[in-house]
This record gives C-alpha cells, structure tokens and sequence, in this order.
C-alpha cells in the first residue's frame, strides 16, 4: 500500500513536472509570439507613420505645423520649396521668422499670422491677402488656410495650408486694368461726340435747320445712351469682378433717396409724373454704402420713371422692419412685369417684351447690378406687379450689415 | 472793359482739348492750350493763368503729377484747378486726385454749358 502511495506521489510529480514544464514552454511561447506581434505592431506603426508622413510630404499645397507654442514641427516639401525653407526651420518659433507680408508689403505680426491666429481663436482663420517673402526676395502671393488641431478639446497646435496665387492674381490684376482703361477710353470719344453735337444744336457754329436740329438730336440721344451703356456695363464687370469695395458709412437715407431723385427732376418733370417719398422717422443708424446704395436706387428710380406712362405715380416709402433691418419701397404705376417675365427680370441683360415692344431703352443690365449691389449689401429683393397697373420693389437691407470679408479675424 | 480771365486748358485728346478752347473763347475768356502734362505745368506756371482745366488720365505725366509738381511752386500751391476727367471716382488714380479737394467734373455726365457754368462760377464772373 505505501508502495503505492509513494509509487503515486512519484507519478504525480512527473506529472506536475511535465505540467510545469508545458505550461513554462507554453508561455514562453505564447511570450514569443507576443513579442513578434509586437514588433509586427511597431512596424506597422512605424510604417503608417511614414506612409503618412509621406503623404502629407507629397500634397502639392504648402503644409505647415506648428505646436500649441507655434514652435514649428512639420514641413511639407511643397512648401519648402515654395517659400524656400529647409529643415533649419524646425523647431524654430514663428515669432523668429516672420516672412508673411499683406497686399502693402508691410510684414505681418506673428499676433496676426493666420496660424497664430488659428491657435488663439480655436477656429479656421481664410485669406489670400498675404504674400511670402522669400530669402531670394520673389514675393509669392498665396491663399492661406490655418486650422487649430483639436483632440479631446484640447488645442495641440495649428495647421496651414497655403496655395500659390500668383496667377490668380495677376489675372484679378488685368481685368480691373481693362476695365480702368475701357471706363477711360470708351468714355473719351463719347463725352467729345455730345458736346460737339451739343455746339452744334446750340446754333454757336451757324444757324441750323429745324430737320437738322431733329437729326443733331437723334445724334445726341444715341449717344447718350452709348454712355449709359457704358457706365451699366463698367459697374456690372466692376461688381462682378469685386473691385468696388463696400465701404460702410452712417448714411442717411432719406437724404439718398432726394438726392437720386432730384437727379432725375428732368426725366420726371418730361413726363408730368408725381414722386412721394416717405421716411419713417424711427428709422436711425442706418449703416451702408453709400455709392452702392445710390446706384441700386438710380437703377429703381430711372427704372420707374421710364416704365411709368405720363402723369404716373412714384412713391419711395423706407421704414424699419422688425429691429434689425429697413424695408426701401419703389412702386410705379406704370407697365408692369407680364408673369411670363417675373423669374428673369433678374437675368443679365434680359429685357421683358411688353417694354421692348414699346421700344423703351435700355440696356438689360440695371436690375441685374441691383440684385448684385443687394447681395453684396446684405440684403434681399423682391416684387409685386400687375400689367397696366404698376409695380413695386422692396429691398431689405441689414441696419448694419455684417460683411463677408476675404480676410476673416485679420 | 475788364481784361478777359485767362483758363489754361490741359488735355492731351485733341477733340476735346479743341471743344473747349473754341467754347470757352466764343464766351470771352482768353484760352492757353497744352495737349500733354509736361506742356501744361510749363504754361501754368509761366502763364500764372486764372483757372486751368485738367484732364487726369494723360501719358508721361498724368493729372496727379502735375499737380503735385505743381504744389513744388509758391503760384502752383494756390493755383485754381478744375479737374475734368472720365475716370470713374473709385479707382486709385482718382481717389488719390480726391484727396487734394479740387472740384471735379466727370465730362461724360456733365454737357458744354454746364462745364462752362461751372468755370464761370468758380471764376466768379
């Protein structure tokens, strides 16, 4: 019996030790494999850091990163050689190298620098005012966007984007000289042609026919309307182009509103019409501008007067609406917009046919430029009309419009 | 009889420059002509005339240079000016001209009589 049981024990301790010893090669192999899947991981890692590194190195756009310091800590190549850094760049503080300058080539402050700027407001900082000056001096205007990298609410650094302009805005450049010389150069001739006719009509070079004065006339308007043309077409490529700049000012709009119509005292008093304007007195701190806002109300006012019969009605009302914005009112009664017309008066030189067929002028383009001018004022336009009987426009405009600017937060 | 204001017109497009010269004499004044900036600032300064009308966009010396060549002389400083021009108000060359508080006429909104009435204010006569 104790043979047995010592016999027991015995096999019982082979057996525990051959236990032991597969668990110990067990594990060691399980710890092996642990190991080599850990390597496996860091390779990974290792090689998604490069594949990423590679890809942020290969976006065509300049790519700049800095750390919640604005110490540098990335640059792409595209970026390198637009701006012609290298890696001696890393590491380095925005604040030492400074090479941003806007449109007046004044060097900008690292407070002001988009990616600064992103960093302090927590949000995307747009614009494409700035230029790069680089070490060999060629500026290089760009379109820059910084972002904040956020993670866990937690502001780690900035991120900036910026992209080649230069052609973009040598481009801008060209047109805004085209359209300078053509509001020069079409003028010239067409100023000379009225007062030589006008010279002429007026008896000064020797007495003149009651048929020539008729023809000297047809002459005159012609050409009146050629310089009409002209104007309409040099404000609508200047609003489309962007370079009228909105310039906000404290306006008086009543005042506006007299002065627009006391420009067109002739075309009113021609044709015997009646012109109101009412101004509703708790209207105040009105805010626009003020040679936008005079070009939508010559475009409404001439529009009224020439689409109005003899002896018609104008009336201007401007009122507040709600707290925040005005209503401006322009009713005729005049011709009216046919239904079929509505959706396109709006459209570039569109003209409805029921004016055309009663061969009134114009050019197509002044409801056109007064959509635009709303648009860029903030505001909105819209209308009521019925054939025969008339037609009234209501803009409503911001009391301080808010505008989109190129450069936000700058 | 009071002797005839003299008016120094400065305008390099001859149709012009000849319409106002023939307009403004046919209304008594004494006209002196230049078709270029350089001419002019030469006839403003030798000629010290009562008013010069000036056109803005001419080449070699635009209506801005002359002026400011102008404002180099003690008679130039003070010279009466009346800038007529087509250049629309809200370019660069015409918003700097606006800054030197000069009356300005833009030629295509304004008829014969009308620029003529404006002199004729200006000289007081």
């Amino acid at each position: 019996m104790l043979f047995t049981y010592t016999n027991f024990l015995m096999v019982a301790e082979w057996f525990l030790l051959v236990f032991v010893l597969i668990l110990y090669f067990y594990s060691q192999n399980k710890l092996r494999k642990i190991k080599s899947e850990d390597k496996k991981i860091k390779i990974n890692i290792e090689k998604a850091k490069l594949q990423d590194e590679a890809m942020l190195s290969s976006i065509g756009d300049g790519v700049v990163a800095t750390d919640k310091d604005g110490a540098i800590i990335f640059i792409n190549q595209a970026a390198k050689e637009m701006i012609s850094w290298d890696d001696s760049m890393l590491g380095k503080n925005l604040a030492e190298i400074s090479l941003l300058a806007d449109e007046t080539g004044k060097h900008v402050t690292v407070e002001k620098h988009p990616l600064r700027q992103a960093l302090i407001k927590r949000k995307k900082i747009v614009s494409s005012n700035y230029h790069f000056v680089r070490k060999d001096k060629l500026d290089l205007a760009v379109y820059i966007s910084a972002m904040p990298i956020i993670l866990n609410n937690e502001v780690l650094g900035a991120i900036e984007v910026f992209r080649d302009i230069t052609k973009e805005k040598e481009i801008d450049r060209i047109k805004s000289e085209f359209v300078f010389l053509a509001s020069h150069q079409l003028r010239t001739p067409l100023s000379t042609i009225n007062w030589y006719v006008e010279m002429l009509m007026s008896g000064d070079a020797g007495p003149i026919n009651d048929d020539q004065k008729k023809y000297l006339k047809e002459v005159y308007e012609g050409n009146q309307r050629m310089v009409e043309m002209v104007n309409d077409l040099l404000n609508v490529s200047r609003l489309d182009l962007g370079t009228l700049m909105v310039q906000l000012v404290p306006v008086d709009i009543k005042n506006v509103v007299e002065e627009v119509v006391k420009e067109n005292q002739v075309g009113i008093d021609d044709k015997k019409m009646r012109v109101n304007i009412e101004c509703d007195e708790k209207l105040k701190g009105v805010e626009s501008d003020i040679k936008m806002l005079k070009m939508l109300l010559q475009n409404l006012v001439t529009n009224a007067i020439k689409y109005t019969p003899e002896n018609g009605q104008i009336d201007i009302m401007i009122e507040p609406s709600g707290k925040k914005d005005f209503i401006l009112t322009v009713a005729d009664s005049g011709y009216g917009i046919p239904d079929s017309a509505k959706e396109k008066i709006f459209t570039k030189l569109y003209r409805a046919e029921n004016v055309m067929a009663k061969e009134i002028t114009g050019t197509g383009l002044g409801l056109y430029m007064v959509k635009s001018i709303v648009e860029k004022l903030q505001g909105k336009i819209w209308f009521e009309s019925e054939v025969n009987k008339g037609t009234k426009f209501f803009v409503s405009f911001p009391l301080k419009p808010i505008l989109k600017k190129k450069t936000i937060a700058i | 009889m009071k002797t005839a204001k003299k008016i120094l017109v400065i305008e390099n497009e001859k149709a012009t420059r000849k319409i106002l010269v023939d307009k403004l004499q046919r209304e008594n004044f004494s006209v002196v002509e230049a078709g270029s900036g350089q001419q002019g600032l030469e006839l403003a300064l030798k000629e010290h005339p009562d008013l010069i009308l000036l056109d803005v966009f001419m080449p070699n010396m635009n209506g801005l240079e002359l002026i400011n060549k102008l404002h180099q002389d003690d008679w130039g400083k003070q010279a009466p000016i009346i800038i007529l021009s087509n250049i629309s108000e809200d370019t660069q060359l015409m918003s700097e001209i606006k800054h030197q508080n000069y009356d300005y006429l833009m030629k295509t909104n304004h008829n014969l009589s009308s620029v003529v009435e404006k002199i004729k204010a200006k000289l007081e006569v």
